[in-house]
């Protein structure tokens, strides 16, 4: 620790750093609880709720992410203005149509503490619909996160040795014509 | 007004006093009081009975006896970091005087006011402080897009 | 999981029947099913002609299945209980499910697979679950030559562990109080005993 004098370490240690994460196949709610975990700064061990030592977090592919069971059809965003009929629900298809970051970003702003510090802690979150990100955001990235679902395989992405190597279960009849 | 507002410190002590050798930081008392004066009373008897004591108990203090036509008799205490505390004996008894002058030579002189953190230490760390690339593997990869 | 316990066990069976193995290169497959993505490779027969002076015999061989590891519970009826693969499996040991359908996609009879009533239910299920979820090829139909489709107003979203048919359910409106709530079903209570990958209890109603 002799390379860097004593400010020079506070300046690392309250330093902003920038996460990445990839949100291809991924369910939303899973990526929005380690964004608002990154966000508060809650993975620091210098956390204090009074100290603004947020982490930026981009997500990318968030046009890619999947939802388990029938949520797509199922789950309803409803908003309302204050104006009369200004009442609206459209489910999660809708909303990922009209917009491929917000189902991330309202399930990032509902995990994020109701304080006057949760507009502050969303500008840091940058969410890209699709994997091409602008260059200046390329240059600050330090770490990509780990994605919290294991992707499984197609059928058509395992190797023709895996296929061969894995067991038949059964035998079909002799006389039985396979279609 | 809120805790926020008001002036605060961290703790600290002077000079790492009493790591080997206690320093007392008082060195100057002055009791101001009346030759005549009732609210005076009880530092005079304090005078007679027990400043000597003190006074051989802690050779480092000067004490001063100043007696001056006031109606608030006072004791000024000076500490060696140039802090001056002035504190009101009116109506006080000898008992109480003497109770109050060993409290004020007991402290540092530092300003009382709310301490920020009940706990401090003078080397945090040796392995440095924590910063968001301690315990983190090396790696120069750039991150992202510009790997494939 | 399965495949993983399924090649262990394999293994296993290797090391200790220890018989020598014949590597054979995979039979050879057929041009025209190729564009598939899997091939059924069980029970397909080539054309072999003879030519036996004037007589022409063509005939439509079975061809062999190569050599396989055999199962450690060989007296069950049921290939699931034959390889103890009971509540191992899970939507997406496609290797596996994809052993139990036709090309067109339809799941092979009971009859025909030896599977006892609960596990033919579950891969069923699971086998639905894993189409949703894309993880096997496409089993429509080939269209005409020359038909272009028309491209589709929505593109295809991501899910997984879907239990009902997209076109089937319809969105919760109202999710009711507090203690009544309409609740959106993920995965299937049939498969709640198989193989879980958290330590949480499973969760099914979101």
């Amino acid at each position: 620790m002799s390379s860097f004098s004593r400010s020079a370490q506070q300046w690392a240690t309250f330093a902003r750093s920038w996460f990445l994460i990839d949100g291809r196949m991924q369910p939303p709610g899973k990526i929005a609880s380690m964004c608002s975990v990154r966000l508060q700064g809650k993975h620091k061990p210098i956390y204090h709720p009074l100290s603004d030592i947020g982490d930026h977090v981009v997500v990318m592919n968030t046009r890619h992410i999947a939802f388990s069971g029938n949520k797509w059809e199922q789950k309803v965003y409803s908003s309302h203005t204050g104006y009369p009929g200004s009442f609206k629900q459209l489910t999660a298809a809708q909303m990922h149509k009209k917009d491929p970051t917000v189902i991330i970003k309202l399930a990032v702003y509902g995990m994020l503490p109701k304080n006057l510090t949760r507009r502050t802690m969303m500008q840091r979150l940058h969410l890209f619909p699709d994997d091409v990100l602008p260059e200046d955001i390329l240059k600050n990235l330090t770490e990509e996160l780990p994605q919290p679902r294991e992707i499984p395989r197609k059928l058509s992405e395992y190797t023709q040795e895996e296929r061969d190597t894995f067991p038949m279960l059964w035998t079909p009849p002799e006389d039985y014509r396979m279609k | 007004m809120t805790a926020r507002g008001t002036p605060s410190r961290f703790l600290q002590s002077v000079l790492h006093n009493g790591v080997g050798r206690y320093v007392c930081q008082l060195k100057r008392i002055s009791l101001v009081f009346s030759k005549k004066g009732q609210g005076s009373l009880g530092v005079r008897d304090f005078i007679e009975e027990g400043v000597v004591d003190f006074a051989k108990n802690n050779p480092g203090t000067v004490i001063y006896i100043s007696p001056q036509s006031c109606r608030i008799p006072k004791i000024v205490a000076e500490y060696l970091n140039g802090n001056v505390k002035e504190e009101m004996v009116t109506n006080k008894t000898s008992q109480q005087i003497a109770e109050l002058i060993t409290k004020m030579s007991d402290q540092s002189g530092l300003d009382i006011i709310r301490i920020r953190k009940p706990f401090h230490t003078d080397s945090p760390s040796i392995q440095g402080q924590w910063h968001p690339f301690t315990n983190r593997p090396p790696s120069i990869e750039p991150v992202g897009q510009q790997k494939k | 999981m399965a495949a993983r316990c399924v090649v262990q066990s394999a293994r296993t069976v290797l090391r200790s029947v220890h018989s020598n193995f014949i590597n054979k290169g995979l039979f050879q497959r057929i041009p025209q099913f190729s564009f598939l993505g899997s091939v059924q490779c069980r029970g397909l027969r080539h054309v072999v002609e003879n030519k036996e002076g004037k007589t022409t015999v063509i005939e439509g061989v079975i061809e062999p299945t190569s050599e396989r590891p055999q199962p450690p519970n060989p007296k069950a009826a049921c290939p699931i209980y034959r390889w103890n693969l009971q509540n191992k499996y899970n939507y997406t040991d496609v290797l596996l499910l994809s052993q139990f359908i036709r090309s067109d996609g339809g799941m092979l009879p009971r009859r025909i697979t030896g599977l006892c009533a609960q596990e033919h239910n579950k891969i069923a299920i699971c086998l639905q679950m894993a189409h949703r979820a894309g993880l096997l090829p496409d089993h429509r139909p080939r269209l005409p030559e020359g038909h272009v489709p028309k491209p589709k107003p929505n593109p295809p979203l991501n899910r997984y562990l879907t239990r009902y048919s997209v076109k089937s359910v319809k969105p919760i409106l109202k999710t009711g109080l507090k203690w009544c709530k309409k609740r959106m079903s993920v995965g299937h209570p049939a498969l709640k005993n198989n193989v879980t990958y958290s330590p949480k209890p499973l969760y099914i109603k979101h």
